[in-house]
């Protein structure tokens, strides 16, 4: 398997990244997220929310999306600001609002035995505000995680 | 690189699963394979130590939902021991923890099986 990996770049609070479609570098995803999020002091919990909503959005995109767009990395960049953390995902491809997509009733999902599906609640829980737009044939997510604890 | 160590022992009629490190998309498939074939064997008691695991997807949780359906409608069940404060936060905060029997440590959960 050819190896693949993601390129990155800081700039002060900002770490961008850009990421190739492939599952290979999903843990490498959390790792750079965490490191960075430690080193700027961030809470623990406030992190793994952040983590794990971040490795969800690249999930879906990739595996949803290789088979057309294998090619095209996906961008993201993740800025600390003040009270909150703001995170910019786009991604080349056709239109998919997470935002629109229907939230799953949870104690349904664990009745039933669903396997899949809990990927867009996971994201829509943990973080503060998703807003989603689409223009030239890109998605565009933006994430914010607000850093007071009881958010 | 698979990030996900799997221990897995026999307590009678219950398998105690220790799961160590990361439980994502590249290793969700090796436990849930592994429960196949204890299920495939005639287990239907697991117990789910997860003191150890460091992170948690979404495809986890679906490996750990789907095989209860299958177990509860057998008499069975998949409880978890030993939870840390990260996971258990996570669970919580996203509602789940609710839908999972939690035990403290492998020896009660053992026992809530007797």
């Amino acid at each position: 398997m050819k190896k693949v990996s993601i390129k990155t770049e800081y700039m002060d609070n900002t770490i961008k990244m850009r990421i190739p479609r492939s599952n290979q570098v999903l843990d490498a995803l959390r790792k750079k997220i965490t490191d960075f999020l430690k080193t700027k002091k961030i809470d623990h919990e406030i992190t793994s929310h952040i983590e794990l909503a971040i490795y969800e959005t690249a999930t879906n995109i990739i595996n949803y999306t290789s088979r057309e767009y294998g090619t095209r990395e996906i961008n993201m960049q993740l800025t600390l600001f003040g009270e909150h953390i703001e995170i910019n995902i786009e991604d080349y491809g056709a239109s998919f609002d997470l935002t629109k997509a229907e939230m799953p009733d949870i104690k349904k999902h664990f009745i039933s035995g669903e396997r899949h599906g809990l990927g867009i609640y996971i994201i829509r829980t943990l973080m503060d505000e998703v807003e989603y737009s689409y223009r030239n044939n890109t998605n565009y997510l933006k994430l914010v995680k607000n850093l007071a604890r009881n958010s | 690189m698979k990030n996900l160590e799997i221990n897995s022992e026999r307590h009678g009629d219950i398998i105690l699963i220790k799961l160590k490190g990361s439980l994502d998309v590249i290793t969700a498939t090796d436990f849930s394979n592994l429960l196949k074939q204890e299920i495939a064997d005639g287990s239907r008691k697991f117990i789910c130590n997860l003191e150890k695991l460091d992170y948690i997807a979404s495809v986890g949780l679906g490996v750990f939902i789907s095989t209860n359906e299958i177990l509860r409608n057998e008499g069975g069940e998949i409880r978890i021991s030993s939870i840390n404060n990260k996971i258990y936060n996570i669970l919580n905060i996203l509602g789940f923890i609710n839908f999972f029997v939690v035990f403290e440590n492998d020896e009660k959960a053992i026992e809530s099986f007797q």
